[in-house]
């Protein structure tokens, strides 16, 4: 084949997977809006949603330098003090993985394959034009510039000690924070000052004061997961500010609490919009997510950072703290505290049941998800592990499982 | 009179029960237009049994084609239906159900009530299931109910774990001129090494039952207590326990 033959089948396959993309997005929208539990309140995170598929076009409407994160372990913060604009390489594009099939290993992670494959059905997309900053946390997220042959001239690494419970861990990290700091300010040519990081901090935990009264109506079963998952997938496309704004409106929406639905614990792999299947077959087989430990939706805050003074290494101390000891990702090698929180839920929440979600490839959480069915299973509660990926066609497969795990929640619930 | 069926991948069962006792039960194969398929069934029942639609007190199903069928009383999972009806059929003895389905496998963990304690099912995946075996029948051209006999014969290996794969091995071994009994025994035992491995080889409570249409195969069931070192039980119509645990959810 000729180079112009190779370039035409390619802009074909582009223009292709991106009309693909675009249709599999709106669908899932529709169903959304088609739901009796649908508030015109929710359109705003869904219209941010849609430019999670397209960085172009988030890049032309956000009048700032884009940074593309792969994974949230990057401070939030500190993008917002350097003023860019953060862009996680997070999609849940089935279509998306087509164009990625050609340059990845079969068994890649979902989430990976669609991530690459979004971007490669960019047209005039020069990834190598793009800042992007890498947070070794998988192996699929450390191997991905080499996969994708991106040039490392524009890519920031921070290197994640795996074993957090000490102090030269928390050292390391905040290492890298100033890292990434310096990083950041050579590309918007400008300081980021000890006000710029203050600032920051005290929009996130704005952010984060009307996100937990968000969580405290998931807990309470009145709002569905797949709204809440919308939302907080929303959040690392949009302008933090805005993203308060639109989440203070939404929980102001008299909601009622919703009745005949067994509360369960969602953990594992993480939900990336448009495909919320399994948040969508769960409340099919009358249950809700209560709760969840999931770094696209519950976790995606790690929380407030919380500062002794208002002095440069405090400020930055607090969000190194916050973005290594609460993050609950399943590289850690000692997470323990990810059982805790995990199980302070479940007894606040008196939640009996975990559904732990694996995406085919997702190894850490595959891991991960034996250690915590035998730690939660020892402690009482019910346990199910779903293993799957973005197609639609075990759906059926699924709902037999979720069916009959709420049959062993409901006899619990009737023993006691 | 109660009706219980089970519309499944491979099959559909339906059961007919008067006074807590099977009097009449049938398997067909699953074919496009399943509902007008389990009518039929469903009036042949009632013709074989010299009853009549209005003598139907409860009409229950489960299976993938559940929520098809019009007019059902009770929708339950499989799951659940398949734990019931084991629990009762074997008055209470089953602690561990292993089912194989036309396209899963399934293994259930009760308590002595007949409660659901755990369970475990393959994904989306033929290897070990009724589908593996029909696959299988028909490359060797033999009837599924002839997979089960007598014989000394050593079994070969079957090595592949994906079920186009171990075609294509089960192909090549015939092209070299292997017995077909040697193969069946190596069919048996591939598909009892996945159970055994969907069992994580843990610990099972026992009673230990197989159900489900492949638990017909007694050559399997030997593969199986091989394999999991225990003494594998069946019921007397295996492919009938998910339809008949309908009937007592």
């Amino acid at each position: 084949m000729t180079p112009n033959t190779v370039n035409k089948r390619l802009q074909q396959l582009q223009h292709k997977t991106k009309h693909q993309i675009c249709i599999e997005f709106e669908d899932q929208v529709e169903l959304i809006r088609q739901q009796p539990d649908y508030i015109s309140e929710i359109e705003p995170f869904l219209n941010v949603l849609k430019y999670s598929l397209h960085p172009c076009e988030f890049q032309q409407q956000i009048n700032s330098t884009m940074v593309m994160a792969l994974c949230i372990q990057a401070p939030l913060e500190l993008f917002h003090a350097a003023r860019v604009r953060i862009f996680k390489l997070a999609c849940g594009s089935f279509a998306a993985r087509n164009m990625a099939t050609r340059s990845l290993p079969a068994l890649t992670c979902p989430m990976i394959k669609s991530s690459t494959g979004m971007l490669q059905s960019q047209n005039n997309f020069d990834l190598n034009r793009q800042y992007m900053v890498f947070p070794t946390t998988c192996d699929w997220v450390v191997k991905w510039r080499e996969l994708t042959g991106m040039d490392k001239r524009q890519t920031h690494y921070m290197d994640l000690p795996h074993l957090r419970e000490n102090e030269q861990s928390s050292n390391k990290w905040l290492e890298e924070l100033y890292s990434l700091k310096k990083w950041l300010e050579a590309i918007v040519k400008k300081s980021i000052t000890r006000k710029d990081i203050f600032k920051a901090i005290k929009a996130y935990m704005d952010a984060f004061r009307i996100f937990s009264k968000l969580i405290e109506l998931r807990r309470q079963q009145r709002i569905s997961s797949v709204h809440f998952a919308v939302i907080t997938n929303a959040l690392t496309y949009d302008n933090i500010e805005n993203w308060t704004a639109c989440t203070g409106r939404y929980i102001l929406y008299p909601f009622h609490e919703k009745k005949e639905s067994i509360p369960i614990f969602l953990a594992g792999s993480p939900i990336i919009f448009p495909n919320v299947k399994l948040l969508t077959l769960i409340e099919a087989s009358s249950m809700r997510v209560a709760a969840d430990d999931i770094c696209s939706m519950e976790r995606v805050f790690p929380g407030p950072a919380c500062y002794e003074d208002k002095s440069e290494y405090a400020l930055m101390r607090a969000l190194s703290h916050r973005y290594h000891r609460a993050c609950i990702c399943p590289t850690f090698a000692d997470n323990e505290r990810r059982l805790n929180g995990m199980v302070n839920v479940l007894k606040n929440g008196k939640i009996k049941g975990v559904i732990f979600h694996v995406l085919k490839g997702c190894h850490p959480y595959d891991i991960e998800s034996v250690i915590m069915e035998n730690k939660l299973k020892t402690l009482g509660y019910r346990f199910l592990k779903i293993e799957t990926d973005y197609v639609k066609e075990d759906e059926q497969n699924i709902v037999t499982r979720l069916e009959a795990f709420r049959q062993t929640l409901k006899q619990i619930k009737k023993q006691s | 009179m109660k009706i219980g069926i089970d519309v499944g991948s491979t099959a559909i069962k339906i059961v007919f029960s008067a006074d807590n006792q099977m009097i009449w039960k049938k398997a067909v194969p699953t074919r496009p237009e399943q509902p007008a398929l389990v009518n039929e069934l469903i009036q042949q029942g009632l013709d074989d049994c010299c009853l009549l639609k209005k003598d139907i007190k409860t009409l229950c199903t489960t299976g993938y084609g559940r929520n098809l069928i019009n007019g059902s009383s009770r929708v339950v999972d499989e799951i659940t239906a398949n734990a019931a009806g084991i629990h009762q059929l074997t008055s209470g003895r089953a602690r561990t159900l292993i089912n194989i389905g036309g396209q899963d496998v399934k293994i259930i963990k009760l308590s002595d009530t007949g409660r659901i304690l755990d369970f475990k099912m393959n994904d989306k995946c033929a290897a070990g299931t009724g589908r593996f075996f029909e696959i299988v029948a028909k490359i060797l051209d033999t009837p599924l109910n002839e997979f089960s006999f007598e014989s000394s014969d050593e079994p070969v290996n079957i090595n592949s774990i994906c079920a186009v794969f171990a075609e294509s091995e089960i192909v090549s071994l015939l092209a070299q001129g292997i017995d077909k009994h040697r193969i069946i025994k190596g069919v048996n035992n591939s598909v009892a090494r996945r159970i055994a491995n969907l069992t994580g080889h843990a610990d099972l409570d026992e009673d230990v039952y197989v159900d489900g249409g492949p638990a017909l195969n007694q050559g399997l069931i030997e593969s199986l207590e091989n394999e999991l070192l225990y003494d594998i039980k069946k019921v007397q119509d295996p492919q009938f326990t998910v339809a008949w645990g309908t009937l007592f959810c």
